[in-house]
């Protein structure tokens, strides 16, 4: 029997123990004695979310061809075996070996929401690593951050050792050779860090001072000497035919979120919506060719028997040869019998043509993220949706025999009016009227129109990212307003309206532009019993809010204030290609409502052209650049 | 073709529970390039059952689907590539091609056809059962236990649903209840515990209940009442319990079920 790092009469006294035994099907072993660096692969949260995950996927298959490396993975322990642990003393432990993780040489964790920094700390606490980076010695392993919240890495830099800044394909072999020079020179781990930050990409916190103004605003923010960088540029793969793709995915034995191949069509998008801080620091969009995307869903399908696979990238839409592959997959699997999901495509003939194809109508939605309720808000988000292109949609869509639509809004954008919100409801109402328009024989009973918001929360690296974010008792209030004005509606038995709770949003609105000087708070929070923060049932907003007041972490200094144009940033030492100008320039315009195009329609001369390659290549054909470079 | 494939789940897959062994097997089967066949709709599944579900933290050797093909392939061919895409704790020990069903007349299903099921089980060192306990049960006349079935729950005499009882020591088995003739044949304990460890210092005893969905005896109410002979509350822990075979009846002989073609 394979060694687990559990006991039966543990296994058999928690919720799904298939969540920590590992085994699964592709999973990686190696022979401990041919590997010299052993790599812990992090995910903090539960089992069926982190394996869900395709970043990990992808990294998980590539350092495993690196010879001599052994990458495993680790998932956050659910609530009932985290107690048992820290009652039994019990090291977490990593899936494949069921080896203690503080006996491998790296931990790297992915950030993919601000609200998991507490089960950063249950990780790093479990597997009985010291939780600040300075307190660690020689037998710890390097801990290491990446994803999208290591473009502000500032509240949690105290926790982590490097964090890898941008796209994980690039760097990490030359950071683990250079890891195993270090140690074969019998270097320290001081010394291996600072040669690490000269590794582009790598950002190691302890390298550099801080200092603040009286007012709380960061005065300074520079390395401790000349031989660290002053900045530090992401990484990201130029060509991702010479690049890395799981071949043979692992397949989980739980019913896991994703449980299906996913094919990974394009990185970046083209659209620039300003709040999206995706859409900025994944520039410029690259596509993955048509016949690499038909190869790799054959070797995943065969290697893993899953019987979906799903398209995925940012806006899947807007990937060049989407008719091609969509066609493609629909012919060669029919026999097979998978089924192709394709989350998030625009509505239009197309769409709903393939859509017809691949799902029951009668049981399936129609999803719009309009993400404002009028056409000024929408110019002002830059998002190119018209209110035409919308209702046409949900038209054809209906005559399609479509009957329910989901609708999502944000609330609380910057310069948002009291029109905005009710704009929300009358946009639901005429698409509810769109479906009483037609005749009688060809409707299929009662037509359903969901709404649901989130609360907006500005993100660094956005436009939007020296734009105050609302109060709670604001965002309480217009989304009252908001039901109230659905409530009045002649259609209202048939639009129904969810909303987000606006205590997590606050937190992560602290979170996402915060500083330093937070990491106390996230520490207290998670010693006074604070994980699983991103699960509602688990988020203890009381808690936090008397750990950030005990700190006085104001609310109105993180969320509420009007930013200066040239006020110092925390993240500003990290590059991502798109410049601070042109950021600036687009909150300018929004505020002005004025939309800019995408990046196929003209180049806008964001900056991202310095990287040579994707759509600024394609694009540089089509003028535009010069005349912003220029 | 209509093939009843028996396989074992060992080791570390005792943690799985039966609707992940399905999803399991499905992809299997998708890993092969064996031409399964599914229903129709938009959610086709394919065409395949499973005897008997095994709950979560018991292993086996004697697990069954029934599963259709769309065209004619050898037990064998389809042993040797289930097996080249089986994980580490699971195995495909027999494959038994079915006669044809006869059109307009229900298909029999493994599941019906089950009607005893052969379990070893092990009380684990540290627990206070000896092989005293498991004398005295094999010698009870009755044995009144509470019952959960589909339909109903109540008093059930336990006596009548277990029929033979086997003590294992260092050598032979030896027998120590047995109603009528006895299904514990040298290929039994062969192939029913050819992916079990027995631990030494346990104590263990096979028995062969009565299986199916009518009238099911299952392991841990057998293992309940070691416990209860032994003075203490039934714990799943305090054992490990391991499914050796499922049988059925075939004409009025009750055999393996992959002995059956039907
Ligand atoms: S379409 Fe807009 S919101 Fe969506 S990923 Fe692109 S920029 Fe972001
Ligand atoms: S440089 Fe131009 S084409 Fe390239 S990402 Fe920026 S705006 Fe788009």
């Amino acid at each position: 029997m394979r060694k687990l790092a559990l006991s039966e009469e543990i296994l058999l006294q928690i919720e799904k123990p298939a969540r920590y035994i590992g085994g699964e099907i592709n999973m990686v072993k190696k022979d401990l004695h041919q590997v010299d660096v052993r790599f812990c692969m992090c995910f903090p949260d539960v089992y069926e979310v982190g394996m869900s995950h395709l970043g990990i996927q992808i990294l998980y298959d590539m350092l495993n061809k690196q010879e001599g490396t052994w990458c495993e993975r680790v998932y956050s322990p659910w609530v009932d075996l985290d107690a048992i642990m820290r009652r039994e003393q019990i090291p977490l432990f990593a899936l494949e070996s069921q080896d203690p993780v503080r006996d491998f040489d790296f931990l790297g964790i992915t950030l993919q929401y601000e609200m998991c920094y507490t089960n950063v700390l249950q990780i790093l606490d479990l597997a009985k690593i010291p939780l600040h980076a300075s307190d660690r010695s020689a037998s710890d392993p390097i801990v290491i951050g990446g994803g999208p919240c290591s473009y502000n890495p500032e509240p949690i830099a105290e926790f982590f050792d490097i964090f890898y800044m941008g796209e994980g394909e690039t760097r990490y072999f030359e950071l683990l050779d250079l890891y195993r020079a270090c140690k074969k020179e019998g270097k320290s781990r001081y010394e291996f860090l600072r040669a690490a930050a000269k590794v582009p990409g790598m950002y190691v916190p302890s390298l550099y001072r801080v200092s603040y103004n009286e007012d709380g605003t960061l005065a300074s923010f520079s390395p401790l000497d000349d031989e660290v960088p002053a900045r530090v540029q992401k990484e990201i793969v130029h060509d991702f035919h010479d690049s890395f793709y799981p071949e043979k995915p692992l397949v989980p034995y739980l019913k896991v979120i994703q449980d299906r191949v996913v094919l990974e069509v394009q990185r970046g998008c083209i659209r620039g919506c300003r709040f999206c801080q995706a859409g900025m620091v994944y520039r410029p969009v690259r596509e993955r060719s048509l016949e690499d995307l038909k190869q790799l869903a054959e070797k995943m399908l065969a290697a893993t028997g899953q019987d979906e696979i799903t398209l995925s990238s940012l806006s899947t839409s807007d990937y060049s040869r989407l008719p091609e592959l969509i066609g493609y997959l629909m012919e060669r699997f029919r026999d097979k019998k998978v089924n192709l999901s394709l989350p998030s495509l625009r509505i239009d003939a197309f769409s709903l043509d393939v859509m017809s194809k691949v799902q029951d109508v009668s049981k399936s939605s129609l999803t719009f993220a309009p993400e404002a309720g009028t056409q000024r808000m929408r110019d002002v988000i830059n998002k190119g949706l018209t209110e035409e292109e919308i209702l046409g949609g949900a038209r054809e869509a209906f005559r399609g025999g479509w009957n329910k639509v989901k609708l999502y809004f944000m609330l609380g954008l910057p310069g948002e009016r009291e029109e905005d919100v009710q704009g929300i409801a009358y946009l639901a109402e005429k698409i509810a009227k769109e479906y009483y328009a037609l005749p009688k024989e060809s409707r299929k009973g009662k037509v359903g129109v969901t709404i649901s918001t989130s609360y907006f929360i500005p993100k660094p690296f956005t436009p939007f990212q020296w734009a105050p974010m609302l109060a709670r008792e604001q965002f309480l209030e217009r989304q009252r307003l908001l039901q109230a004005t659905v409530r009045e509606q002649l259609n209202k038995k048939s639009l129904s309206y969810h909303w987000h709770d606006a205590e997590t949003g606050e937190l992560e609105g602290i979170l996402a532009r915060g500083d330093r000087r937070l990491f106390k708070s996230i520490e207290d929070a998670y010693r006074a019993g604070c994980i699983f923060d991103a699960w509602s049932e688990h988020f203890q907003y009381e808690k936090w809010r008397e750990v950030l007041e005990k700190n006085g972490v104001s609310v109105e200094f993180y969320n509420l204030r009007q930013r200066a144009k040239d006020e110092l940033l925390p993240w500003d030492f990290i590059d991502i290609g798109v410049s601070q100008q042109f950021l600036y320039r687009e909150y300018e315009r929004s505020m002005q409502q004025t939309t800019t195009p995408n990046c196929r329609k003209q180049c806008s001369g964001c900056g991202v052209s310095k990287f040579g390659c994707g759509v600024c290549v394609d694009a540089r054909t089509k003028k535009g650049e010069e005349q912003h470079e220029g | 073709m209509r093939a009843r494939i028996r396989f074992s789940k060992f080791g570390s897959m005792k943690y799985l529970g039966h609707l992940d062994v399905m999803r399991y097997f499905q992809k299997a089967i998708r890993r092969t390039d064996l031409d399964v066949c599914y229903s129709e709709g938009y959610h086709p599944h394919q065409l395949m059952s499973f005897a008997q579900p095994l709950s979560l933290a018991l292993t086996s050797d004697g697990e069954y689907f029934d599963i259709e093909f769309q065209s004619e392939h050898s037990e064998a061919e389809i042993l040797a590539k289930l097996n080249a895409v089986m994980g580490e704790e699971f195995a495909v020990s027999y494959v038994t091609r079915r006669d044809d069903y006869v059109p307009n007349t229900k298909k029999t299903t493994s599941m019906s056809l089950i009607c005893a099921a052969a379990y070893y089980i092990e009380a684990k060192p540290g627990t206070n059962v000896t092989k005293e306990h498991v004398h005295a049960l094999a010698k009870a006349s009755t044995f009144p236990v509470l019952r959960k079935t589909k339909s109903s729950e109540g008093e059930f005499d336990l006596c009548k649903g277990i029929h033979e009882i086997w003590e294992l020591t260092d050598s032979e088995p030896v027998c120590l209840r047995l109603d009528g003739e006895s299904l514990f044949t040298k290929d039994l304990w062969r192939t029913g515990l050819a992916n079990f460890e027995r631990e030494i210092a346990s104590v263990g005893f096979a028995c062969l209940t009565d299986a199916g969905s009518e009238k099911n005896v299952s392991a841990e109410l057998v293992a309940g009442a070691i416990s209860r002979l032994a003075g203490a509350a039934y714990r799943i822990t305090d054992y490990r319990i391991h499914r050796m075979e499922l049988f059925g009846k075939d004409e009025e002989k009750v055999v393996p079920l992959w002995k059956i073609v039907l």
